[in-house]
């Protein structure tokens, strides 16, 4: 004779197994069986002995195969066919336009090799990627420091030799950033100050190590929005802190010290009054833009542009397939043809953004923003550099501007925001964020704790 | 009176009102439903989930977790276009009743103008 909990958890496993997507059945089960522990005890109130409440729940709920085969077609992964449609077209399009603008770099086979990497990258997220992720933080935070602390080691080490995919994942940044914020929330203002001290050291050493390289203009970019995706959790008040003292101690000082890194370089403050209009440097620092404010000048509607007086542009001079995609296809093909390119992938961030918005639950909101943040910043910059406003440089633009390491992160961070849309029905949890197996050492009310007797339950 | 019967078709419609002033979980709703019809409709849990993970599917209600009674528990709230749904199914009902309570009541009487 069965007990009353095998027999729920019969019924449950009975309803279960008509759902095919395994990814919903933990929340599927936690809410039945939440279902039957109310109605087992109503029944127990009733008078009921606790075997018969428990089948009289099991009774209540209904024929399992039905019930499931309900729920079955209720829970289903939705594909997200326009992402996919976009994705499509974006690499066909990179590659007519790699053929049409041979670059000056890079092989084929790389292009072909981002492709595949790419792909698995974003095969792997599109089926796993989800808020769950968020248990990792610590780990994912802890090789993206890594792997970018590996530049300067191999810099020093071998001689100017530099891992050339390094710099590129600091477009990771702002979602690891989030994951660590899922991750800690609760946790106070300690938490807090660790998480801000990862966003602005990188900062301040990127700024060391690379003032008078225009690369950490993209770092600009990155850390604007991770300190946007920290504000957001300092408002939402995930810390369980003062909201205020977050934002006066933390978020006011590393601003006011950004904007002294920015006021303080000249370089940087030369891209700035650049972009005001204030000013520009045709054989300095504004050199590149004012060779593509000249030829803009040049270019017509349709069709390609009249011919630069000569001198303007030196001989032999090709603006790059990397870093002008979108200048030179103005320059061969009229505005209209530079500003369609434009349109589309500004279209393609906004269905992002609009799918990020509808996502339930603001701490998936939160992850997906951050994700799409870093392609609509990229989109924005390489728009702008490219119609002679120099405020960021050497972003590329997703999908279709030639860098095989840029596409690989690009095509990560998409799949990614299709695993979390595809997954939306199913939200996060407590159980989904926090580990399963607790660290042996914690922190919490001003106390650190280190758990020497537990074992851990996978040991 | 069962739920096969007068409730069929209509459950989407109990359900959208019974959350439409206040975020209720499974459990509570069919007991809601079942106090408010004066033991009348007694909806089974297997019917209750498939609709509202259905209506949570078509964007007319959101869910979130929160803890009661010592249980994390997942309630489910009216939407904009939950909200809309239900003047919808409101409007159509009331249509519907009022026809079956003038059969009920023999017809409308036509007066006739010469």
């Amino acid at each position: 004779m069965l007990s009353g909990t095998e027999i729920q958890t019969s019924y449950l496993n009975a309803v279960l197994s008509e759902i095919r997507w395994k990814r919903a059945h933990s929340e599927i089960r936690r809410e039945l069986e939440c279902h039957l522990a109310d109605q087992t005890q109503a029944n127990r109130d009733s008078g009921m002995s606790e075997s018969e409440a428990a089948q009289a729940a099991v009774l209540d709920m209904g024929d399992a195969v039905l019930v499931g085969g309900q729920l079955d077609k209720a829970y289903r992964p939705k594909p997200q066919w326009s992402i996919l449609a976009f994705l499509v077209a974006f690499i066909v399009a990179a590659f007519v336009l790699r053929q049409a603008f041979p670059p000056e770099t890079g092989s084929i086979g790389g292009f072909f090799a981002s492709l595949v990497l790419g792909g698995l990258a974003f095969a792997a997220l599109y089926l796993y990627g989800g808020v769950w992720i968020a248990r990792y933080a610590w780990w994912i935070c802890g090789g993206l420091i890594l792997w970018r602390c590996s530049s300067v080691w191999s810099n020093v080490a071998f001689n100017d030799w530099m891992i050339p995919s390094a710099h590129y994942c600091a477009l990771l940044a702002p979602v690891v950033l989030s994951l660590l914020l899922l991750r800690m929330r609760g946790h106070g203002f300690l938490a807090l100050t660790v998480i801000w001290s990862l966003v602005w050291i990188p900062l301040v050493s990127g700024y060391l190590i690379y003032q008078i390289d225009a690369v950490s203009c993209g770092y600009w970019v990155i850390f604007l929005s991770c300190a946007a995706v920290l504000a957001a959790g300092c408002f939402l008040g995930w810390f369980g802190t003062h909201k205020a003292r977050n934002f006066l101690l933390l978020l006011v000082p590393c601003l006011a010290l950004s904007a002294y890194i920015v006021v303080e370089s000249p370089y940087r403050l030369e891209r700035l009054t650049a972009l005001l209009g204030l000013g520009t440097d045709a054989v300095g620092y504004g050199f590149m833009h004012s060779l593509i404010r000249a030829a803009l000048g040049n270019c017509r509607w349709f069709g390609a542009m009249t011919p630069l007086t000569e001198g303007i542009l030196p001989a032999g001079f090709t603006f790059g397939n990397g870093d002008y995609l979108l200048t030179q296809i103005m320059m061969r093909f009229g505005f209209i043809a530079g500003l369609a390119v434009i349109l589309i992938v500004f279209a393609f961030c906004a269905l992002l953004i609009r799918k990020c918005l509808r996502l339930p639950g603001t701490a998936a909101r939160m992850l997906a923003l951050s994700a799409s943040a870093v392609i609509v910043c990229e989109t924005v910059g390489y728009a702008l550099s490219n119609l002679g406003v120099p405020l960021v440089q050497f972003m590329p633009l997703p999908f279709l501007s030639e860098g095989s390491t840029a596409r690989v992160f690009n095509f990560a961070l998409l799949g990614f925001l299709c695993g979390m849309f595809r997954t939306e029905n199913l939200r996060d949890t407590p159980e989904s964020i926090q580990s399963e197996h607790p660290s042996r050492i914690r922190f919490s009310d001003g106390r650190l704790t280190v758990d020497f007797r537990r074992k851990r339950a996978d040991a | 009176m069962t739920e096969k019967g007068n409730l069929a078709g209509n459950t989407t419609l109990l359900l959208l009102k019974l959350i439409e002033n206040r975020d209720m979980y499974g459990y509570e709703m069919i007991e809601e439903l079942r106090r408010r019809s004066d033991d009348t409709f007694r909806l089974k849990a297997g019917t209750l989930y498939p609709i509202l993970h259905g209506l949570e599917e078509s964007g007319a209600v959101t869910s979130y977790d929160a803890e009661e009674n010592g249980r994390l528990r997942k309630f489910y709230r009216l939407t904009d276009a939950g909200k809309r749904l239900l003047a919808e199914r409101e409007q159509a009902w009331r249509q519907f009743s009022g026809a079956v309570e003038l059969v009920l009541k023999g017809g409308v009487s036509h007066a006739v103008w010469n």
